[in-house]
């Protein structure tokens, strides 16, 4: 058997041919996203420039960049195209969204929620905004807890540790994210312009740092939170099939966190190997599905593994959606600790 | 495309003309025993359905026996269908 999905590269090919036949189509939005889910960030950047030279007012095109620069980490450029789009289409909830996201990576509390609060009012059957809405709503009550107090009334202001101490809840984008899929969506308008106070700066990188450094979660507790329930089990391997982060316990509840670090991380070396031939790029993940058991592992980093068991009852694509919360937890926590 | 697990050589494929079966027989059907054997030794159960994804294809391997069923997929695919399939082969083949 030999599969050939060929329908996101038709629909390039024909989107390229409709913009060679026609500069001025607005077909460069669909082929900039395109580009972008493809993870061909550079090419969809100049495709999505190269469009609005001609579509300037085009609303949907700077959602379209904003998304395409958060892929590539310019969050001030995405932030001020999302601004730009709400400029222009002022209830565009991408565009509401994306402000919501950013806002929160920055450590705006109040701004993310009053965004989300009316994206939401936009689309009132977005899930993945009530979900990142929620994200920002535990956000605020974790950083009162820390503080022990009210939340600051300037929310520019607030700790960073309010978002580490996010139950392995980073927000990082990317697929699974409930903060990608917010950002991601893009439809309509809105009625208010009165956004945010777009002036305020980065905060001080050394404060972001130390209060991270506070609420740094234990090697232990780095995936709690992480599954719905106890179905799922996670853990950070290293190179060397070592635990570094994590619990596995078997069905007697007994620690088998070590063996199954041991024999999983030869399964990438060998991973590894079989893509070297197949010209299929590097692996992103890697799922097992047993009469017992469904066990998935991805790379955190260059040196490291994250693994997610869970018995065979757990639905598939719940799995796939914690694997990517925790290799994005995993990734922030090892980053952290150089 | 089925493929002998212990030795990977295919027994039978349905290729595209510039495939290289005997290359991802050989890979795929190891890579599936490696799997499968270090999921057993970790207490997770053996033989079953293996995917992986890669940048740009996936591939999926359901093992029953020494014989493993292989599919390879470029560019997005709808895994659950391709998964659906292969396990209910596997199933009938057993």
């Amino acid at each position: 058997l030999l599969f050939r999905g060929i329908t996101v590269n038709d629909e390039i090919r024909r989107l390229t041919d409709q913009l060679a036949r026609d500069p001025a189509s607005p077909a460069f939005r669909r082929l900039a996203e395109l580009l972008r889910v493809r993870g061909e960030s550079q090419s969809a950047l100049a495709v999505a420039l190269r469009g609005l030279e001609r579509h300037p007012l085009d609303a949907e095109a700077h959602a379209v960049l904003a998304r395409i620069c958060v892929d590539r980490g310019e969050l001030q450029r995405a932030f001020d195209e999302w601004d730009m789009a709400l400029r222009l289409s002022p209830r565009h909830s991408g565009a509401l969204k994306g402000l919501g996201f950013i806002s929160y990576r920055w450590g705006r509390l109040q701004d993310a929620e009053r965004y989300l609060v009316e994206a939401l009012s936009v689309s009132p059957d977005d899930h993945a905004v009530r979900a990142a809405l929620d994200s920002v709503r535990s956000a605020k009550a974790s950083l009162a807890g820390f503080q022990g107090a009210d939340l600051p009334r300037d929310a520019a202001r607030a700790p960073a540790y309010a978002l580490a101490s996010l139950p392995g809840n980073p927000p990082t984008h990317s697929p699974g994210n409930p903060w990608s899929a917010a950002v991601v969506a893009v439809p309509d308008t809105r009625t208010d312009t009165d956004a945010a106070d777009f002036s305020r700066q980065p905060r001080d990188q050394a404060e972001v740092k130390a209060a991270s450094q506070v609420a740094r979660p234990s090697p232990d507790d780095l995936f709690r939170g992480l599954s719905p329930d106890a179905a799922m089990q996670v853990l950070l391997v290293d190179s060397d099939g070592l635990v570094v982060a994590g619990k596995l316990a078997g069905r007697d509840g007994s620690d088998r966190a070590m063996s199954i670090a041991a024999e999983l991380s030869g399964v990438c070396d060998e991973a590894d190997r079989a893509m070297r031939h197949l010209q299929l790029g590097d692996w992103r993940a890697i799922t097992f599905e047993s009469q017992q058991a469904v066990v998935s592992m991805a790379r955190a980093n260059q040196e490291a593994l994250v693994v997610v068991a869970a018995t065979s009852a757990v639905q598939l694509g719940l799995l796939k959606r914690v694997l990517e919360k925790a290799q994005r937890t995993a990734a922030d926590w090892l980053a952290e600790a150089i | 495309m089925a493929v002998g697990e212990s030795d990977g050589i295919v027994i039978d494929a349905v290729l595209q003309a510039d495939s290289r079966a005997d290359t991802v027989a050989a890979l795929v059907a190891s890579l599936y025993r490696r799997t499968r054997l270090a999921t057993a030794a970790a207490g997770l159960g053996s033989s079953g359905l293996l995917h992986l994804e890669a940048e740009s294809g996936s591939i999926f391997a359901a093992g029953r026996g020494d014989v493993v069923l292989v599919a390879m997929a470029e560019g997005r695919i709808n895994t659950g269908l391709i998964r659906v399939e292969l396990l209910r082969e596997s199933r009938a083949g057993a």
